[in-house]
């Protein structure tokens, strides 16, 4: 007899529905036989069996007596498949002493399945109830299971149970894994109980039975907690059911470094012996070397290589002497005064002009005093009033003190010279070349002794000078006009040669004062452009000399000077110098008309030597007015008059503020800091003279002195930076365009002339772009034309074919 | 962005420059073409200039330093 407990198993529940079951077999499974009554029952004779047989239905008879056969086939065999558990298929399993009867037959039907559960598995159920509530369950179980027979299929049947059972029964069939509650004693008690079971079960063949089974262990086993896992007891045997992954062994941290350290010890074995143990000694263990870095706390980082490395970016900008800011300061004032033709600045250069000629007056008054008056410093003193009186005060200076500057003095002059090369470098380059040229005219000579301490006496005064008050320089001015006057009248013949060659020298000097040696230059390139320059020199001269002396011989020069500037001609230093000097010789007055020539063409000569004068203006004005200076030249000599004058004190003005402004902007040669300096500074003073023009030409031009429309100027300058573009910026990109525009206009003049046109062809343009850098071979025009002009123009330019042998825009 | 090259506006300037030139159809269109070009190379080193001084935005120092080396090297 089954244990009471197992009332609800799956025995009891199949016996049931077994019971149940309508008169399909035809074996009859009486109720009143128990599991092992019904183990016995299997066992029944065929004798019973043959009973049962008479009283079924010709199809059951049929199947009874195959049974029969196959039993008589089995009896004969002796228990052949009894242990064995063949899984080859559905082999009939021929276990008289297990199944024996009829009931083989129902091996493959669930009812069949069912039985043999019930047979095997005696003390599991898939139920999960309380086992005293079970056995209630069963008892009622039975009960209704035996009282009530029904007709209904073995599927149905199940859910006819109790109620409660069906829960139970339900969850236990259900394939989770229920939780496991029960107590480990008797768990294990089952567990021990299990492997009998699972022998007994390896004789049944079906792998669904064993997997019913196995849930049933399984839910057997749910019961108790434990950590062991009793199926998995099965699992070799039952691979292809396990759908979860084989569990891994939780790998403690201790065997991980172990397995970690064998490792390494492998590979150090393998490579060195020997270094296992400075690696020991280093790091904590190898195995830790990947997480230590190689670093431990016995060894500090070497910071020394950090620390020192110079992180700067660039090194910070080499600035020379001290006296060299000190110098650019008024150096630059000067110069931008010099510069700019604003009528407020006049009286100022009138001042700084003062200035020079009083500072050269006082070398002259010293050199007098010294009573050394050799024919080398009369000349000097004759030069230099003579160039006082004629373009440019500075050159006078300039030649006073670069006369100076021949010989040695390297102290200061150095300084001077550096200011002055600075100076230079902005003019323009062609400048140095005249003085290179100049220099080796100069040393030529030989007036050093004298000549060298006039100069330093000159310097010293320039210095004290350029520091000086204005009062002084006035004071020092009508010394000097006195002086002047002496000197006039001494007037001696000196050699062309050597006056050029001095004046050559004068001008070489690169020492001196920044503003002389900016101004003779300067001054040679005004010259040089005849309307602007010569005028705008001569009102400064003029006014100047109307302050200071009253000077008739101004006014007088006036007329002559711009009549001889205007027709002033470019010839060798020597030849004007030698018609002039007798003139100049003869008498003040009359060497002021004579002096503004020669101050012309010894300014002439500084710009360029004497066979090459043009090249040298065309390089003086290579700058900003080149062109302008070339073309004007060679055309307008003649046509200029008094038109282009007129026209040229304006925009030269204006285009000489825009390049004061620049200019000391843009010197190559100061240190940014300077240069900052520079532009700050020159900028207040260019402003200054800006406005008067600007407005000047505002209300003249009337908004086309920039030409084209602010609007499309700012569109485009702001596409093209890309970022926020202050508006400040605008003026000063008119201004830049204007000057682009200019140069433009001129280039593309020179152009058409060159190929004997009076238009301006697409060819012109295209060189002009070529010769601009836009175009290149890199980068063809049509490129640029489809990157950059909208779409109208684009057809306009480029000739494009179309059908019919036609091209657009016709050719 | 403007879709028309202001021919007329060129066109006026350069004869205020060069009143005894003439210009052939559509020259200044290529004028304005190269100025677009310069206006171009302009804001570049002007933006280029205002990186250096750290500003997003461009100022006028930034362009008048920038000026010179642009109007020289795009001279004829």
């Amino acid at each position: 007899m089954n244990s009471p407990d197992e009332d609800v198993s799956v025995r009891t529940l199949l016996k049931a529905v077994m019971s149940t079951e309508p008169d399909q077999t035809p074996v009859r499974v009486t109720r009143r036989q128990t599991k092992l009554e019904s183990g016995h029952s299997k066992r029944r004779s065929a004798r019973l069996q043959r009973l049962d047989i008479g009283l079924m239905s010709p199809s059951l008879a049929l199947r009874s007596k195959q049974k029969q056969k196959i039993l008589q086939s089995g009896i004969k065999s002796p228990q052949p498949g009894r242990t064995k558990r063949t899984s080859k298929g559905n082999k009939p399993l021929i276990c008289p002493g297990v199944l024996g009867n009829q009931e083989d037959l129902d091996e493959f039907t669930p009812r069949g399945l069912l039985r043999k559960i019930i047979l095997t598995q005696p003390d599991s159920s898939l139920v999960i109830p309380n086992r005293p509530v079970r056995d209630d369950d069963h008892e009622q179980a039975s009960s209704p299971g035996a009282s009530r027979p029904s007709t209904e299929t073995f599927n149905v049947d199940l859910p006819d149970l109790s109620t409660g059972n069906i829960t139970a029964f339900v969850k236990g069939i259900s394939r989770k894994r229920p939780k496991k509650k029960i107590s480990v004693t008797v768990f294990e008690k089952d567990m021990e109980a299990m492997p009998l079971q699972v022998a007994e079960n390896q004789q049944q063949e079906p792998t669904e039975s064993i997997s019913v089974l196995s849930a049933g262990t399984a839910s057997f086993s749910s019961f108790n907690l434990s950590l062991k896992t009793p199926v998995e007891e099965e699992d070799p045997k039952n691979h292809g059911l396990r759908r979860r992954a084989p569990k891994r062994k939780a790998i403690s941290i201790e065997d991980f470094e172990e397995g970690v350290q064998n490792y390494l010890h492998k590979k150090m074995a393998g490579l060195e012996k020997s270094c296992v143990d400075p690696q020991k000694v280093l790091c904590e263990t190898p195995g830790m070397e990947k997480f230590t870095l190689g670093l431990s706390a016995a060894l500090p980082p070497d910071l020394t290589g950090i620390a020192f490395n110079n992180t700067e970016l660039f090194e910070p900008p080499f600035f020379k002497s001290p006296n060299l800011a000190g110098r650019n300061t008024p150096a630059v004032h000067t110069a931008s005064l010099h510069s700019i033709t604003g009528a407020d600045s006049i009286e100022e250069e009138e001042e700084e002009g003062v200035r020079r000629p009083s500072e050269v007056g006082m070398e002259r008054e010293k050199e007098e005093g010294e009573g050394v008056r050799q024919p080398s410093e009369v000349w000097m003193e004759v030069e230099e009033k003579e160039v006082d009186e004629k373009v440019d005060v500075a050159d006078g200076q300039e030649e006073g003190e670069e006369k100076v500057d021949d010989t040695e003095e390297d102290k200061e002059p150095e300084t001077d010279r550096e200011v002055t090369h600075e100076k230079n470098e902005n003019q323009t380059e062609a400048e140095e070349e005249e003085e290179e040229q100049q220099q080796e005219v100069v040393i030529d000579d030989n007036e050093d002794e004298e000549v060298a301490e006039e100069r330093e006496v000159g310097e010293e005064e320039e210095r004290e000078s350029v520091l000086g008050e204005p009062e002084n320089m006035e004071t020092e001015h009508t010394e000097r006009t006195a002086v002047r006057s002496q000197i006039e009248v001494k007037e001696m013949d000196v050699d062309s040669m050597h006056r050029g060659k001095e004046y050559s020298g004068i001008f070489t000097g690169n020492r001196g004062d920044l503003v002389k040696v900016f101004e003779s230059p300067a001054a040679s390139r005004q010259i040089d452009r005849q309307p602007e320059s010569a005028v705008h020199i001569f009102q400064h001269a003029e006014q100047r000399r109307a302050s200071q002396t009253g000077g008739p011989t101004y006014s007088v020069n006036d007329p002559t000077n711009t009549t001889s500037l205007n027709q002033m001609q470019f010839t060798p230093v020597v030849e004007p110098s030698t018609p002039f000097a007798p003139e100049a010789s003869e008498s003040g007055r009359s060497s002021a008309p004579g002096t503004p020539r020669e101050s012309e063409r010894l300014s002439s000569p500084p710009s360029g030597g004497a066979p090459a004068q043009e090249t040298p203006q065309t390089s003086a004005g290579g700058a900003l007015g080149a062109e302008e200076e070339e073309e004007e030249d060679e055309e307008d000599e003649a046509s200029d008059g008094a038109e282009s004058v007129e026209l040229s004190l304006k925009t030269p003005a204006f285009l000489r503020t825009k390049k004061s402004a620049e200019t000391p902007a843009s010197s190559l040669s100061t240190p940014v800091f300077l240069k900052g300096k520079v532009t700050s500074k020159s900028l207040p003073s260019a402003e200054k003279a800006k406005k008067p023009q600007q407005k000047k030409n505002k209300v003249v031009k009337a908004d086309k002195a920039t030409g084209l429309p602010k609007s499309l100027v700012t569109s485009v300058f702001s596409h093209f930076a890309k970022t926020t573009v202050s508006r400040d910026t605008y003026p000063i990109l008119q201004q830049c365009l204007d000057k682009y525009f200019d140069r433009l206009s001129d280039d593309l003049e020179a152009y058409a002339r060159h190929a004997k046109r009076k238009t301006i062809e697409l060819a012109d343009v295209e060189l002009l772009l070529r010769r601009q850098g836009f175009v290149s071979d890199k980068m063809p025009l049509k490129v640029l034309i489809e990157r950059h002009l909208p779409m109208e123009y684009r057809k306009l330019l480029i000739p494009v074919a179309t059908s019919g042998n036609r091209v657009i825009p016709k050719m | 962005m403007n879709n028309k090259v202001p021919r007329g506006n060129l066109k006026s300037i350069l004869k205020k420059k060069k009143p005894h030139l003439r210009l052939a159809t559509n020259t200044d269109v290529l004028v304005h073409l190269s100025l677009l070009l310069f206006l171009h190379r302009l804001a570049e080193e002007s933006r280029a200039k205002a990186f250096e001084s750290r500003s997003s935005t461009i100022k006028p120092d930034h362009v008048l330093k920038v000026a010179k080396g642009v109007l020289r090297r795009a001279r004829g």
